[in-house]
């Protein structure tokens, strides 16, 4: 049996068609920056062709454009933050806030939500408000929320991959998840 | 041995607990069963960590929808794309013989 042209297994020429805008508004969510998106989902694609032999079959190809992806807009991301957002001495001082805060005085518990979570959730409504309050921010924490949330990689590679320390992204998630809750009051719980 | 609330704070918001010897996991979840501060704290994380994983179902449906108010590239930007890839790939397997 002769051997296939791999190009010609993965029909790599409907790519654009098939997969062009899951995989833009996959970076879109990421990047934010229309640009930006277009030319990681081109990167992508081209590092795919490259590597074609490396296709294992064990996930769709669809999910294996998106790793590819995901690699490329957290390389972008941390080349595109060229000072880390915090320095040292403050990472030490917000670590011992937090822990302060949820340990330190018995009586001040972190405060409850503003509006009912799960009631919240079922509704598609709060999902856009959600996108939105994850567009608000900061690239660098956005991409640590994504990472560790979301695509629910482990915390040593998430800091390898975006060249901060464990107490760094401790913080940066710490204070994701507090900018959010905020966000999303004023966005949801008023409504 | 035992954890003291400032250590059960860290890893709850490390979310790094699965990785711990068993016993010691079983002393955290002990602690914040028992610890109103921490078990508050913990279902506060828990929430995110609820949320998140319904928020991965609602991006994947807005990633697959054909839904025209959902931003997507342009045909021109399709195109482009299009074209650096059929260069690309006929740079990588040059047609043998021709
Ligand atoms: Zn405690």
């Amino acid at each position: 049996m002769a051997e296939q042209d791999p190009h010609e297994t993965f029909e790599t020429h409907l790519w654009v068609d098939k997969y062009g805008d899951y995989l833009y508004r996959y970076a879109l969510m990421r990047v934010r920056d229309p640009q930006v998106a277009e030319d990681t989902v081109q990167e992508t694609f081209l590092a795919a062709l490259k590597n074609l032999h490396q296709f294992d079959g064990r996930v769709d190809v669809k999910y294996w454009l998106r790793g590819i992806l995901r690699n490329k807009t957290v390389d972008y991301i941390r080349k595109s933050v060229r000072r880390q957002e915090l320095q040292n001495e403050q990472v030490q001082e917000i670590v011992g806030q937090i822990l302060f805060k949820t340990s330190g005085i018995p009586n001040k518990r972190p405060k409850p939500w503003a509006f009912d979570p799960d009631e919240a959730f079922a509704q598609e409504e709060f999902w856009e408000a959600f996108k939105a309050c994850l567009e608000g921010l900061s690239d660098q924490m956005r991409t640590a929320f994504y990472m560790k949330m979301i695509d629910e990689v482990e915390t040593e590679e998430i800091c390898k991959e975006l060249d901060i320390s464990d107490n760094y992204l401790w913080v940066m998630l710490h204070r994701a998840r507090a900018q959010l809750k905020d966000c999303l009051e004023l966005k949801w719980a008023k409504s | 041995m035992f954890f003291t609330c400032k250590q059960v704070s860290e890893h709850l918001s490390k979310e790094d607990y699965a990785k711990l010897p068993p016993f010691r996991k079983f002393t955290l979840i002990f602690h914040v069963m028992f610890c109103p501060i921490c078990g508050k704290y913990n279902r506060q994380v828990m929430k995110f960590q609820d949320m998140a994983r319904k928020f991965r179902k609602q991006e994947e449906d807005f990633l697959e929808s054909d839904s025209p108010n959902f931003p997507s590239m342009d045909t021109s930007a399709k195109d482009r794309l299009k074209a650096s890839l059929e260069q690309a790939q006929a740079t990588e397997s040059p047609q043998s013989g021709s």
